[in-house]
């Protein structure tokens, strides 16, 4: 019926070697800028890399940062991750803030995760703590030796009380007990 | 898969044969009950796709109550596909005929009208009174309870129980009862 | 008169819950005759109190966070849609904590557990942007076409830890 799992590939989430469960690791590993220093198109990147790229690179001492001028080609932002995901974006006329945000974007993610369709938000090893559900978890456990049917478990057991039963135990309640008679006594 | 897990696998995803009894109850009220049951739906392992209905077998489907003056008014209809075939049963000329008729019916209508409800009929038995073959009473491991009270008659309660009942008033002795 | 002597049995029930009313969050225990069950509700906490201090099986909870209630346990990964502010490699606690468990026993909030009770912390992992999706309208005839593509930020977590560190009704009592 639809035909978008041939172009948009659908994944569980995952994090790279347990990434996070004792030391965290930043997983961007290397990031290139490829910009053009005289057209327009790359003013944008051209005043990222004179204004934040050093704050950038110092804040982050585990990135490679590369820088590539090419005459005539677009600007270009290629990121490479720690699990080998490479991930070409362009930013021709983009601004100075709106670059500086998407080197942001590349930064925190861990690869490519636009690029798989997410099918669960939660992942787990251990799905089941007291033990997976069976049919007869929640039974009462009188029933693997009753001869069914039988009306003790057929009745219905969550009828409100009536009235009649209602005055009978307000009269049982309000009977002399020979408690009381011996305490008059 | 291994050992242990194809025991799991088994254990949770295991057919269960439930047992209703139809005794004065409305067909209506419990068969949305017993569609639950057909279906799976009261199972946290459910999903549509997912075969895990369970197996009910209705019994005394021949004490079962239908409201108002449903037994005289409510007509079903029958078409043999033939021109002039069409045919508007009472209530009560159907449940002469097949006691079973009426409850099945009232499954097959809860039911939604799709593919599957043909299938998941067919894990449904019904029988007029209390016998049941051996063969499915051997694998009944749950009771569905029923919707409705079923009230005891006065002639069936204990004497005992009747002279402990705390009384208003009482007759003299020498009044007669007409 | 069954029903008669039914109704008594239920008030009955209710008016001396067997096992205090904690005994039903023991899963172990059986409904009917057990010789083992603890007669009072000292006896149950103390119970868990001791299972708490064995700290022998794998804990769960059950997290509100970001209008959504997830499952969590050690190790697992979690997926938040939306603007959070949370950085990468920020450590944090989960603090709506609805319901938490071992293997023998379970706490259930009403709506929440204790503050101070259960401990469960989280690293950020990743901060990036979904798959796009398309949003695509269209009124037949009509020609009204209008198509909207939407990524959203999506915050990647770690479960480093669901513990309940403290024994029941003794956890410090000013925790925010």
């Amino acid at each position: 019926m639809s035909n978008k799992n041939l172009f948009l590939k659908s994944a569980f989430v995952r994090a790279p070697l347990q990434n996070g469960v004792g030391r965290y690791v930043c997983q961007l590993q290397r990031i290139v800028l490829k910009f053009c220093k005289s057209h327009g198109a790359s003013r944008g990147i051209r005043d990222f890399i004179e204004q934040d790229l050093v704050d950038f690179s110092r804040q982050n001492p585990g990135v490679v940062v590369y820088l590539k001028p090419r005459r005539h080609r677009g600007p270009v932002l290629v990121a490479e991750y720690l699990n080998g995901d490479r991930v070409w974006m362009s930013v021709h006329n983009k601004t100075h803030s709106e670059i500086t945000k998407w080197m942001e974007v590349l930064r925190t993610q861990q690869g490519d995760v636009a690029g798989a369709r997410l099918k669960k938000y939660q992942y787990t090893d251990y799905p089941s703590v007291q033990g997976p559900w069976t049919p007869f978890t929640f039974k009462d456990p009188e029933l693997n030796v009753a001869t069914l049917p039988d009306p003790k478990f057929g009745a219905n057991n969550r009828l409100s009380v009536s009235a009649t039963e209602k005055l009978r135990l307000m009269f049982e309640k309000q009977k002399i007990s020979e408690k009381d008679m011996k305490i008059g006594e | 898969m291994s050992a242990a897990k194809r025991v799991q696998q088994w254990a949770t995803f295991a057919r269960t044969w439930h047992i209703f009894d139809c005794k004065w109850q409305d067909p209506y009220q419990s068969a949305e009950v017993i569609k639950k049951y057909l279906l799976g739906m009261h199972k946290p392992i459910y999903h549509p796709m997912n075969d895990c209905g369970d197996v009910v077998v209705c019994i005394n489907s021949r004490e079962i109550a239908l409201r108002g003056n449903d037994w005289r008014q409510r007509a079903y209809f029958h078409h043999t596909g033939y021109p002039g075939g069409a045919t508007w049963t009472l209530a009560w000329e159907v449940h002469n005929k097949d006691p079973t008729m009426i409850i099945k019916k009232a499954v097959y209508k809860a039911m939604r009208g799709n593919l599957q409800r043909r299938h998941t009929m067919q894990r449904l038995f019904i029988y007029p009174g209390e016998e049941i073959p051996e063969d499915i009473v051997q694998n009944v491991t749950n009771q569905i309870r029923q919707l409705r009270l079923v009230p005891t008659r006065l002639d069936h309660i204990d004497e005992e129980e009747v002279k402990k009942f705390p009384k208003v008033m009482d007759y003299p002795t020498d009044y007669v009862l007409k | 008169m069954a029903m008669i002597r039914a109704g008594l049995q239920r008030l009955a029930s209710v008016f001396s819950s067997q096992g205090g009313i904690l005994s039903r969050l023991i899963t172990q225990n059986a409904p009917s005759q057990n010789t083992t069950v603890p007669n009072t509700t000292k006896d149950v906490i103390a119970t868990c109190n001791k299972l708490i201090e064995e700290r022998s099986s794998r804990n769960f909870a059950i997290v509100h966070l970001l209008g959504k209630q997830w499952r969590v346990t050690d190790g697992d990964l979690l997926v938040v849609e939306g603007y959070w502010p949370p950085n990468i490699g920020d450590k944090i606690t989960l603090d709506k904590v609805l319901l938490a468990a071992t293997k023998d026993f379970s706490l259930i909030g009403r709506p929440l557990v204790q503050p101070g009770l259960v401990t469960v912390t989280a690293t950020i992992i990743s901060k990036g942007l979904s798959h796009t999706r398309t949003h695509f309208k269209k009124k037949r005839r009509k020609q009204y076409m209008r198509i909207n593509f939407q990524r959203a930020q999506q915050t990647i977590l770690r479960i480093n830890s669901v513990e309940i560190a403290n024994r029941i009704n003794e956890a410090p009592n000013n925790v925010f």
